[in-house]
């Protein structure tokens, strides 16, 4: 009805009927979507992802992740960045104090990307599943120690 | 493109402008979609350890000069055994079946933490001696206990001497 009335003033005043789309309420939807991003990336830091399988126990620390080469021990495999190194069953299994197959691979593991020079060149990420036992985790540590990666952080999520 | 919208009222027209925003329209949808694909949603932390030691042969911290004594933390399988300087061993049940977040011990080791915590203005080190199969998520809990009570420096350490 006023919308009947509303056309037969504007015919009335000579006047073409406005075909715009109101884009305001969208505007104003994407701009609130925009900041939230843009702030969600000036937390700074490392922008570190878990890796696929590993569920990272829960933590109140807050200090952020550093560019670092990432080990990931899930429930199945221990991986260098994507790359499997060792079977968690075999590594259990062994009598051996460290990882053999981490230890050949280590030495020419590639830098993380973006590492600065020197500094952070013995610094090392453990994604560890929350369920896996200290024992492996030790094994995967000495191998790291025998290997120069001195500088160890484990990765947590962070509680909210 | 939206156009002038113009009224006729007593003889003059007002015109009312519209902002041309699909250009601006465009460039945000562009953005988002790039942004939404490479943020990261899922907040990770990392706790910064030295590599385990054995508890045994660590240099002792009464050495250095004015250190406290450290704390040492055994995560065993049935209680938190929790020795502090020259103070008797004290033994905390647990249960390692109910989950970190399910513990018993937990406020019991947190209240003992934060007395020791208390004693000093200088924090000693807590050095945390997981059991072989300890789980990766209890020894987490332990150093967010160590950090919640006031004793930052948590280090891991290995009960077998020269295992690491």
């Amino acid at each position: 009805m006023a919308r009947n009335v509303s056309r037969r003033h504007r015919a009335r005043a000579g006047l073409k009927a406005s075909t715009s789309v109101n884009l305001i309420s969208m505007m104003d939807i994407l701009t609130v979507l925009l900041l939230f991003l843009l702030k969600s990336y000036s937390a700074g830091g490392e922008v570190m992802v878990p890796q696929p399988g590993v569920k990272l126990p829960e933590s109140t620390a807050e200090s952020m992740p550093q560019t670092s080469l990432v080990i990931s021990i899930d429930g199945d495999a221990i991986r260098l960045g994507a790359e499997k190194v060792a079977s968690v069953a075999d590594v259990a299994a062994s009598g051996d104090a460290g990882i053999p197959s981490l230890a050949e691979r280590l030495p020419a593991a590639a830098p993380a990307e973006g590492a600065p020079e020197g500094a952070k060149a013995t610094a090392v990420t453990i994604q560890g599943d929350r369920n896996i036992e200290y024992a492996l985790l030790r094994k995967v540590m000495f191998t790291l120690s025998q290997s120069g990666y001195d500088n160890v952080s484990l990765a947590v999520l962070r509680k909210a | 493109m939206a156009g002038r919208h113009s009224k006729r009222g007593k003889g003059h027209k007002v015109e009312t402008p519209d902002l041309e925003l699909m250009p601006m329209l465009n460039v945000f949808i562009s953005i988002i979609p790039m942004l939404l694909l490479s943020a990261a949603f899922v907040q990770l932390a990392v706790i910064d350890t030295g590599l385990p030691a054995s508890a045994a042969t660590v240099v002792p911290a009464e050495s250095k000069p004015g250190a406290p004594p450290p704390v040492t933390i055994h995560i065993r399988a049935t209680d938190y055994l929790v020795e502090s300087g020259d103070a008797p061993a004290r033994s905390i049940p647990r249960s390692s079946v109910a989950g970190a977040a399910g513990d018993p011990g937990r406020l019991p080791l947190e209240a003992m933490l934060r007395s020791i915590a208390a004693q000093g203005e200088k924090k000693p080190e807590v050095r945390i001696v997981p059991a072989v199969r300890t789980r990766y998520e209890e020894i987490i809990s332990v150093m967010d206990l160590a950090r919640g009570a006031g004793l930052p420096d948590a280090v891991l350490a290995d009960a077998e001497a020269g295992a690491v």
